[in-house]
């Protein structure tokens, strides 16, 4: 896996890039693909439709990177973009599909949950995410996913969705309300965790 | 084992502590205890989606997925001359913006006009011109309102949707 670019590094790309410099641009890409895959890959659960996402995405940024205010930061944009044309792209869309091409798009890792009897393997992981944030309302799903699974700081998330902290909150907290009461309910198996006894509430 | 499957600690506390509620000395406690119990961290995982879809962050995104994209990127973006300046944007923009004008003004008048014609008339009798620059890309994020015959009005992406509708 490459080693991720300092801001400096793509700022100085980005600078390139609007002085019509292809290759620099080509580095920003090289540099953010995996970024922009993941994230359409969180929303949509289909690499192939993560890929045509994340191509599309590019494409934009090319056109629209004299847009990008470089005293902000660039990921938090970029999340903006990739979010924005997976939301498009999903609602284009019949159904949601259930969590397709995994094994292809990532690498495995191993469980990493030592003592658990029942750990679940990545590739459940990501199939229990789509099927689960499914049942978000789309705000909540958004907060979530930027949140909880791809790590931003809520300052951030608020950024990325044009709303104050506090909405951010609110929606993260609803999200992980509904998606523990739908992982016991859904999966009782795995919720009955290390011990094996069943869950009593 | 508390009644809620956790080995250690009272249920009330790990309830509180999975609903972000605690605070201070309480949430010390809880966070000292789960540093330091292997069981109970494993455990939590089932019960916290936060902690379970973690598992997702930074995941390795394996190199043949990302293949080529970069190169179905350049194809797309065409010649290094091809990125317009911004001035060049803003005046295209500008036009693009009349052509919209015209396709909904042409939008009302079927929409208030006499007869039944189905107002997917108006939609193509807007000049081809009219119709590549409001699905052009650069349109993407202008909503345009579109009707069909009886049905309720659609409000639709100009770039993403205009043209699927065409």
């Amino acid at each position: 896996m490459t080693q991720a670019p300092d801001e400096a590094q793509v700022d100085e790309w980005i600078g390139r890039a609007l002085a019509g410099d292809q290759e620099a641009f080509g580095e920003l890409v090289r540099a953010k693909q995996a970024l922009v895959f993941r994230a359409a890959w969180n929303r949509l659960g289909d690499a192939e439709e993560a890929r045509t996402v994340a191509q599309a995405v590019f494409v934009r940024l090319w056109k629209n990177l004299d847009r990008f205010d470089r005293s902000r930061r660039f990921d938090t944009w970029l999340y903006r973009l990739a979010s924005n044309a997976a939301i498009d792209h999903h609602r284009r869309r019949a159904a949601r599909p259930a969590s397709t091409g995994f094994d292809e798009a990532f690498e495995s890792l191993p469980s990493s949950e030592p003592g658990t009897e029942r750990g679940l393997e990545t590739r459940e992981v990501a199939a229990i995410l789509q099927e689960l944030t499914g049942l978000l309302t789309e705000k909540q799903r958004e907060a979530f996913l930027l949140r909880e699974v791809e790590g931003l700081p809520t300052a951030e998330v608020a950024a990325v969705l044009r709303t104050t902290e506090s909405t951010v909150r609110n929606h993260v907290f609803q999200a992980r309300k509904l998606l523990r009461e739908e992982l016991i309910r859904r999966y009782p198996e795995y919720a009955r965790g290390a011990s094996g006894e069943g869950e009593s509430r | 084992m508390t009644r809620t499957g956790f080995p250690h600690l009272p249920a009330e506390a790990w309830e509180l502590y999975l609903d972000d509620e605690l605070r201070g000395a309480s949430l010390r406690s809880v966070e000292e205890h789960l540093d330091g119990c292997e069981d109970c961290r494993a455990v939590l995982e089932h019960r916290d989606p936060s902690r379970l879809f973690r598992r997702l962050r930074d995941l390795p995104v394996r190199e043949q997925a990302l293949e080529g994209l970069w190169d179905a990127v350049r194809a797309e973006i065409g010649a290094p001359a091809a990125r317009p300046a911004p001035a060049q944007r803003r005046e295209r923009l500008g036009l693009l913006a009349g052509a919209a004008t015209l396709l909904l003004s042409l939008v009302l008048f079927q929409s208030v006009g006499p007869g039944t014609a189905p107002h997917r008339t108006a939609l193509f009798q807007a000049d081809d011109c009219t119709r590549l620059a409001l699905t052009s890309e650069e349109c993407r994020g202008l909503f345009v309102d579109v009707r069909f015959d009886s049905e309720p009005p659609l409000l639709v992406d100009a770039a993403a949707d205009l043209a699927e509708l065409l």
